[in-house]
């Protein structure tokens, strides 16, 4: 049973004066996961703290779950899963009492509770560890307890708190996708916060891009990567050059220029990184300055060749002015 | 309804708070107050006042009988002092020699009488009654009057003094010459204590951590040992070993190699008292250090290798600088311990090397000047405050901390000179430390140490003959047993729940609370005692609330004594807690006290355990601030062994000493017992 | 680690890359000399180095945890070497300003450590490293505690640098990505052993085993088999990069090299459609059960799940030994 969430007014300021977050509106559609995504420092944090009742909002601001005011519930009434950077798992009881603790807490009978940790541990491929201790997990282990246990007690909404940014990149890749596929399947509201944004295209229904403390843009990748708000977020969820064409000035991401060899041609190839799926290409014109290009890997050309660069068909003139973000 | 989710918290704030404020807050409060409390003898007149306030109480009849009984002298020296007390009262000053014997003044003061114009004559006449009650029979009126006179006025008149708010105890140590040598004396030795202690400890830190001895492990738990010591343990076996009768000095130097002459060459003086401090004293700065170079980051020392800087340069620019926080700490530290002992000055210096600390002992138990005593305590904070704040003054910009990866040791080996300079050092200190204990033991079985070396058991009987019997013997440590038995897990309790309240509750105040409990760790264990006696002798004037001559005042100055140290393991333990853990508890559900109890307590056993197990080891060896508060009834075997070493008694001191340390192991090991069972699965709290 | 030998050539940039615990950093101390081998060599320009001292190598040395001197200002860590190798001040001094100019934190010389970023920390201890102009750097995963955006901006920036004093480079790192950026080679380790060493496009387009295909680079892994030259997976044949010998092996399948086609061989049902920016990752159904993952351009096409799908390759996978 997942909830709408709707956030009005709420603003956050910590004791000494600074300001954490600047009062703000934010609409959660039910079963919608939202990615709250941006550099350290952005406030993303704190408002997931805000939506969770581990914080209260400054006067004034208002936290409503399914029309409910909840603002002054403190966490431990919203009902509400959360998955911490650090785990946070109790390191005095095993996989299954981590599991069951939500269970325990709220008086489910010891059957019942039972049943459903069994169904957890199913769940979270962890068949057989139950009696394990916390300190032999690894840490793709001790993350999926974290997601078991805050999931065993069925939340209305579950908050994810970079869980993922302690782990080696191959483990963090495995695991994105096994969270999307969760939390597709149980169909939770989800907020999940992150500075990856390759982490926020690949899980989001919705993104909000965060800077000092403002939602800087809302909405699906498509949104953000196609018509960046401003700078920042065009800069944030990947890497553009700006580009003045006659119709003036606009941003254009790397796989949208292609290149051709030419003697008579603006650009100068300074480097080609093969990156995997593509090769990037650094360009730099007479003027000195930089285009970068994502092609593909086929007879690219080498540092040191002049080439012509394309966008949508034509050939750039020189005085494109280019900004790599 | 944010107050009503808050009550609990504030609840257990308030019954954590009271205790602290009652017990260590007010007892040190009034030792601060009572060395502002001069007495004095009351000026004659004032005298005069209230004898005739007095009289005046006793009925009509009883007075004419009392006056007229009071007023005969019962020997020429009565005489002699109401006469002139008379005349002075007359106003006329006693015209012969004061100073002269009995007789002759008593020819001279007849004389002087009859020689008196009328109106004088009659004023002496009429005064001397009351003169001769005024000198002589003061305590017999006071006692006569006393349900009619408050308690102050009933010990004005009986003893004949009064008080006032005055600096002069305070002024003492710099007017009086031998108050100022003993506080010369007493920053001689801290000084040199604390300069020698702290590399020392520094050097064994640093073998210990950086493999520079082959078994560590050993060496730490050697250098820690003189802190499961009975008091004056280290005086005292150094006395067996190097004092007039000592292993050393007597029996073999003199006795068996006719090198010296033990009654001349010994220990005594101010080298034994030196190297006394020094012995007792490594273990707590060792402690500190020790600390410290856990938490660095090896990697540290590794970045500065590899840029070239040699071991030398490496130890000067690196781990020195980030060591000074713990050596400023263990500075002080050492400082403090060595101002507040007195101890060892008494046992190796005697009265010939005067310490304050020994002055301030002598005070009160000897002259009973209760103001000084006190005054002096809080004198003896002075030196160690004001080198604590000029050493925080260095340094102040830098932070200390390297952040991730502390912890972890640096691979490479230590050159070879330095290893065998540490193991040497090591060696030296480990010697030296296990001589005393091996001194200590045998001496516990030597019928008379230095007299008569035949082996026996006779020190361990429980029952005490002879003088002083009613300490010999070794039943004296059960009572110490029961006391200290009683306080620890109270202490460890008390002190674990004051530190959740203060991390977690979090109340306004709160680092006034931690301060308190603190004090006592930084205080001279004196303060604390007499602070007790002042404190519950009367407390608000009742004496049905007077706790001394109790065994409750014991356990009570035990644990509030010692309690900091759950205090301060536990807020550590709080500290590195990840605060997600409560979170995440919160958000399942739990409440404050279920959060309490099966989520943050459990994490916090270690601590517990370790503040249980201190109270009770200190408890048992503890001295300074329990010397004053035993009584006929209770008593404790750490000052009965004072006595004993004192008064040279060096079997039956070593005797309880062995027992008690029996005790204390006993204690470590049900300890260390109890954290296995349970340790286990808190070894992964990061 | 077990039986490891590696070489680096003067100037170039090699990447040790692998998981927690495969022995990556082991190997770095090991050429640093921090850690002493069981047995074997080190050789730097030659010379036998085996038992000599960090400081005798020439190198410098970057931590993850950069190990900064808490007690010394920015400045003071940078030209800590060349302080305890007794250089005139003046020209010390000129050292750290030239040097924190290339890593671009001369603002911030006066600071202390605990006063700057993690990025800018980092920096610091980079410029720290190569003050002394050593001949190699060593870099211990120097990224791993920084944000993904500030990891991509230095990565580029710590290429640069070596590039540009000519230094030759070893690195570590868990990150494939990272690694394939930044490299000239790549060696994979796995159980402190190695497991491919190769250039960052060899690594991606010819691994060598189901490992190194797993571990570099998306991909689906297919039981194929190679029939008369030709390899057959799925149930249809493939285009072959190189000629291999006829049997059993693995392909691997990049989601690059699958592209929408209505006549593609390839029909399944959409079961997932995920807008990565540049490309949009289709997960198709195959009705024999299997699951692959195709990256289309994400302009045009909009795949809705449950959509049947037809898809046609448009590169020859590679193939890997079962």
């Amino acid at each position: 049973m997942s909830v709408a969430i709707r956030l009005a007014g709420c603003g956050r300021t910590w004791p000494g004066g600074s300001i954490a977050l600047h009062p703000l509106d934010l609409d959660i559609a039910a079963g919608e996961t939202l990615v709250l995504l941006g550099p350290s420092g952005c406030g993303k944090t704190t408002l997931l703290r805000l939506i969770a009742g581990l914080e209260a909002p400054d006067a004034g601001g208002r936290v409503f779950f399914d029309g409910e005011d909840v603002t002054r519930l403190p966490i431990e009434r919203r009902h509400v899963g959360m998955v911490f950077q650090s785990y946070a798992l109790f390191p005095n009881m095993d996989v299954a009492g981590n599991i069951g603790y939500g269970l325990r807490v709220r008086g489910v009978a010891r059957a019942a509770a039972r049943r459903r940790v069994d169904e957890m541990l199913a769940m979270m491929r962890l068949d057989g560890l139950g009696g394990r201790r916390i300190e032999a997990l690894s840490g793709g282990q001790r993350q999926r307890v974290a997601l078991a246990r805050a999931i065993a007690p069925r939340p209305r909404v579950l908050l994810l708190d970079e869980p993922l940014s302690a782990l080696d990149a191959r483990l963090r890749e495995q695991l994105r996708q096994e969270i999307d596929a969760l939390l597709r399947s149980l169909g939770i509201t989800a907020v999940y916060v992150t500075h990856d944004q390759a982490e926020a295209m690949a899980l989001g229904d919705r993104i909000a891009a965060m800077e000092k403390g403002r939602i800087a843009q809302i909405g699906t990748g498509r949104d953000l990567y196609h018509r960046p708000a401003n700078d920042f977020v065009a800069g944030f969820v990947g890497d553009t050059n700006r580009l003045a064409t006659p119709e003036g000035e606009r941003l254009v991401r790397p796989e949208h220029l292609a290149l051709r060899r030419s003697a008579t041609g603006g650009f100068t190839v300074v480097q080609a990184t093969f990156l995997g799926p593509v090769v990037r290409v650094l360009l730099r014109d007479a003027a000195g300055r930089e285009l970068r290009a994502d092609v593909p890997d086929e007879d690219v050309p080498a540092p040191g060749e002049r080439v012509a660069v394309l966008f949508q068909g034509r050939s750039l003139e020189t005085e494109a002015a280019a900004s790599p973000a | 309804m944010n107050w009503r989710r808050r009550l609990p918290g504030w609840l257990l704030a308030a019954l954590v708070a009271l205790p602290v404020l009652l017990f260590i807050f007010w007892p040190i409060a009034a030792v601060l107050g009572r060395g502002f409390v001069v007495t004095g003898p009351m000026p004659e007149w004032r005298l005069h006042e209230a004898t005739q306030q007095a009289l005046a109480l006793l009925p009509e009849v009883r007075r004419e009988a009392a006056l007229a009984r009071w007023s005969v002298p019962r020997n020429p020296q009565e005489e002699v002092e109401a006469l002139a007390t008379a005349f002075r009262l007359a106003g006329v000053t006693p015209p012969w020699d004061l100073a002269a014997p009995f007789e002759a003044q008593r020819e001279a003061a007849a004389g002087a009488r009859a020689a008196l114009p009328a109106a004088a004559r009659a004023r002496l006449e009429a005064a001397l009654p009351l003169a001769a009650v005024m000198r002589h029979r003061r305590v017999a009126l006071a006692f006569q009057v006393r349900d009619q006179l408050s308690p102050e006025a009933f010990e004005a008149l009986r003893t004949g003094e009064e008080w006032r708010i005055g600096l002069d105890h305070y002024r003492a140590p710099f007017d009086d010459p031998h108050l100022r040598r003993a506080a010369l004396n007493s920053l001689g030795f801290a000084l040199f204590a604390c300069l020698v202690t702290t590399p020392i400890a520094f050097a064994l830190a640093f073998a210990v951590h950086r493999g520079g001895v082959r078994w560590p492990g050993l060496l730490r738990a050697v250098t820690l040992l003189p802190l499961v010591a009975p008091p004056v343990l280290v005086a005292s076996a150094i006395i067996m070993l190097f004092g007039r009768r000592g292993l050393v000095t007597d029996a073999l130097l003199e006795k068996g190699l006719g090198l010296i002459d033990a009654d001349e060459t010994n220990i005594y003086g101010i080298a034994g008292v030196l190297l006394a401090q020094v012995l007792s004293f490594v273990p707590a700065a060792f402690i500190v250090l020790d600390n410290t170079l856990r938490r660095q980051d090896g990697r540290v020392e590794e970045a500065a290798g590899i840029l070239g800087a040699s071991r030398a340069q490496t130890f000067r620019e690196v781990t020195l600088p980030l060591a000074v926080p713990g050596l400023k700490r263990a500075v002080v530290l050492v400082f403090i311990l060595s101002l507040t002992d007195f101890g060892n000055p008494l046992l190796l210096a005697g009265r010939d090397v005067p310490v304050i600390a020994a002055v301030i002992y002598d005070e009160m138990t000897a002259f009973r000047n209760t103001g000084l005593a006190s005054a002096l305590c809080v004198l003896l904070l002075a030196p160690g405050l004001a080198l604590h704040l000029a050493l925080e003054r260095i340094g102040r910009r830098k932070r200390y901390d390297t952040g991730a990866g502390a912890g972890t040791a640096p691979e490479a080996a230590l050159p070879r000179a330095w290893r065998g300079g540490l193991g040497a050092l090591a060696l030296l200190v480990a010697g030296a430390i296990l001589a005393v204990y091996a001194t200590v033991v045998a001496g516990a079985f030597t019928v008379e140490w230095g007299v008569a070396w035949r082996p026996t058991f006779a020190h361990f009987a429980a029952a005490g003959t002879g003088y002083g019997s009613s300490e010999r013997g070794v039943a004296v440590v059960w009572d110490t047993l029961w006391v200290a038995a009683l306080a620890a897990p109270l202490g460890g309790t008390l002190g674990v729940a004051l530190a959740f309240v203060i991390e977690r509750i979090r109340p306004p105040g709160r680092e006034v609370l931690a301060f308190l409990a603190l004090l006592p760790a930084v205080l001279p264990g004196l303060i604390f005692g007499i602070g007790y006696i002042l404190a519950f002798n009367l407390p608000f004037g009742l004496e049905s609330l007077a706790l001394t001559g109790t065994g409750a005042v014991l356990v009570l100055n035990i644990l509030f004594g010692n309690m900091f140290v759950a205090v301060l393991a536990a807020r550590a333990s709080l500290q590195r807690m990840d605060p997600a853990i409560e979170e995440a508890a919160e958000g399942l559900g739990a409440g404050l006290l279920r959060r309490l109890a099966e989520v943050t307590l459990p994490l916090l056993r270690g601590a517990l355990l370790l503040g249980t197990l201190y109270v009770f080891v200190d408890g048992m060896t503890t001295l300074s601030s329990v010397i004053f508060l035993v009584s006929g009834d209770h008593k404790l075997a750490s000052v009965a062994i004072f006595n004993h070493a004192g008064s040279g008694d060096f079997g039956q001191a070593a005797a309880k000493s062995v027992v008690i340390l029996a005790w204390a192991g006993v204690a470590m090991a049900g300890i260390w017992w109890l954290e296995q069972r349970g340790g286990r699965r808190l070894a992964g709290l990061r | 680690m077990d039986g490891v030998s590696l070489a680096v050539g003067a100037g170039e940039f090699v990447t040790l890359l692998g998981a927690s615990g495969c022995g990556k950093t082991t190997l770095l101390r090991i050429a640093a000399g921090f850690t002493a081998p069981d047995g074997g060599r080190v050789a730097i320009d030659g010379a036998d180095a085996t038992a000599a001292a960090p400081a005798a190598r020439g190198m410098g040395f970057v931590f993850q945890s950069y190990a900064l001197f808490p007690t010394k200002t920015a400045a003071e860590n940078i030209g800590f070497a060349l302080r305890v190798a007794g250089r005139p001040r003046a020209e010390s001094a000129a050292r750290v300003r030239e040097v924190a100019a290339m890593v671009a934190i001369l603002p911030l010389l006066d600071r202390y450590p605990h006063e700057l970023s993690g990025g800018q920390q980092q920096r610091v201890a980079l410029a720290r490293a190569i003050a002394p102009a050593p001949r190699m750097l060593l870099l211990d995963e120097p990224l791993a505690a920084l944000d993904a955006r500030i990891r991509h901006r230095l990565r580029d920036e710590i290429r640069a640098l070596t590039d540009r004093l000519g230094m030759t480079a070893l690195y570590v790192t868990h990150d494939q990505e990272e690694a394939l950026a930044i490299s000239d080679r790549v060696v994979v380790m796995r159980d402190g052993r190695i497991e491919q060493e190769a250039a960052p496009a060899d690594l991606y387009l010819r691994p060598a085993s189901r490992f190194v295909a797993e571990f570099v680079g998306q991909a689906t892994l297919l039981e194929a088999e190679i029939v008369q030259g030709v390899p057959q997976a799925l149930g249809i044949a493939w285009p072959l990069a190189a000629a291999r010998a006829d049997g059993p092996c693995l392909m691997v399948l990049r989601p690059e090299e699958l592209a929408a086609d209505p006549d593609g061989p390839l029909r399944g049902i959409v079961e997932s459609a995920r807008f990565l920016g540049a490309m949009l990752r289709v997960g198709l159904v195959l009705p024999c059960g299997t699951r692959i993952a195709a990256d289309l351009p994400a302009r045009h096409l909009r795949p809705a799940p449950g959509e049947a799908l037809a898809l046609r390759p448009i590169a020859a996978p590679a193939l890997v030994p079962r």
